[in-house]
């Protein structure tokens, strides 16, 4: 192929870019093998690469996607989705992973072979696509103790993944049975949560009577003891030992609040979890 | 070459090899200096500039050279602040690796 075959090739895989990109790109490639001269002509389309690398090239820079897949080596832009099948040229020997494709083709003269090349790459190009991902991640890393605990991680969650599929799946099965039965253990949960509530309330009121009342009958009791000593100081006593209750009471109330709500959540959640729980004590 | 050039690491280069010249330089000048220093392959430069361009980075101009038009690029305003940034990057991460290849603290 000469220069011209080259380029003529180029228009033709551009065309379906817009006419103003395929334009600047063209002239940039035109410019270039005439500051390069007619002696390098043969080198430069070697280092270029194919047509349908070029062009493939532009396509990705055009659309945003050049530089993110692929990384910038001795060997070129290296991109799966770019790789071609093409037998090793000497200029390349020395990147390993060349060579260790080893892929089959037709010509090793270097020569390009438009329409062979061009169903060739293609077929590469979607299936290396596909591959691309994993391929590369799974070669790059293998062994590598972050990239085997990220692999850990990967199956662990998807592990949690399916049995959050496999409950739901069970719950949708259990749906006769389990309305019913749903709607009894939340009867009782909410019986339970009331008797605890109205406990509560007993316990509130409870000081708020005792405590007033204790006051009162100090009251009482003082004025009493103008008229009669030992009643006065009767209804007095009772007093302060019904205020004392009063506080004692409120102070258990308020001890046993903050530690036995906390604890009554727990639990519960803990209940709600035991489905997802791997063996907390097994590892 | 054993380690590879990532996207924003040629960018720099780019960025840096075009601001050498106060007036811009042409692609096939610009392709010769990075590949001086890189060796990377001869058609992965045009999406570069051709994204520096779009970015604002650069701008173009044509400019007449022995009969025919080149395309010369020209680092900006833009371009210059984008180049200290990747300079200082630079700067730290590669002092980064170096602390550890010769098994420094810092």
């Amino acid at each position: 192929m000469n220069r011209k075959e080259y380029m003529e090739q180029l228009a033709y895989l551009l065309q379906d870019v817009p006419d103003q990109e395929k334009e600047e790109a063209m002239q940039y490639y035109e410019d270039y093998f005439e500051e390069a001269g007619t002696d390098r002509e043969k080198e430069v389309m070697k280092e270029l690469g194919s047509p349908e690398k070029v062009a493939a090239i532009i396509k990705a820079g055009i659309a945003g996607n050049f530089g993110e897949a692929g990384e910038y080596t001795e060997c070129g832009y290296e991109d799966e989705r770019f790789r071609e099948e093409k037998k090793v040229p000497d200029v390349f020997a020395g990147c390993a992973r060349w060579e260790a494709d080893g892929e089959e083709n037709s010509n090793g003269t270097g020569k390009y072979d438009g329409k062979e090349q061009r169903k060739k790459v293609n077929i590469k190009k979607e299936k290396t696509e596909k591959k691309a991902e994993t391929k590369k991640t799974e070669d790059i890393f293998q062994g590598d103790p972050f990239f085997e605990k990220e692999k850990r991680q990967k199956r662990e969650k998807t592990n949690t993944t399916k049995r959050i599929l496999l409950l739901i799946l069970v719950a949708i099965f259990l749906i006769p049975v389990g309305i019913p039965l749903l709607a009894g253990v939340a009867g009782v949960m909410i019986g339970i949560a009331a008797v605890i509530f109205a406990l509560i309330l007993v316990g509130i009121v409870l000081i708020f009577v005792l405590a007033i009342l204790g006051i009162v009958f100090i009251g009482v009791g003082i004025a009493k003891a103008f008229v009669s000593l030992p009643v006065g100081l009767l209804c007095s006593g009772i007093g302060c030992l019904m205020t004392a209750l009063g506080i004692l009471f409120a102070w258990l109330c308020i001890g046993a609040a903050v530690k036995v709500v906390p604890w009554i959540i727990r639990k519960f959640v803990d209940l709600c979890s035991i489905p997802f729980q791997r063996g907390r004590y097994g590892r | 070459m054993v380690f590879n050039t990532g996207a924003a690491l040629l960018d720099g280069i780019v960025l840096a090899v075009v601001s050498r010249e106060p007036e811009g330089t042409y692609g096939y000048r610009i392709t010769q200096d990075v590949r001086y220093a890189l060796e990377v392959s001869e058609s992965t430069l045009y999406p570069v500039l051709r994204r520096l361009q779009k970015d604002g980075c650069l701008e173009c101009y044509d400019k007449e050279y022995g009969g025919r038009n080149r395309r010369y690029y020209k680092i900006t305003e833009k371009g210059v602040a984008q180049l200290n940034l990747y300079r200082s990057e630079w700067e730290i991460y590669s002092s980064k690796i170096s602390a550890i290849f010769e098994n420094r603290s810092s």
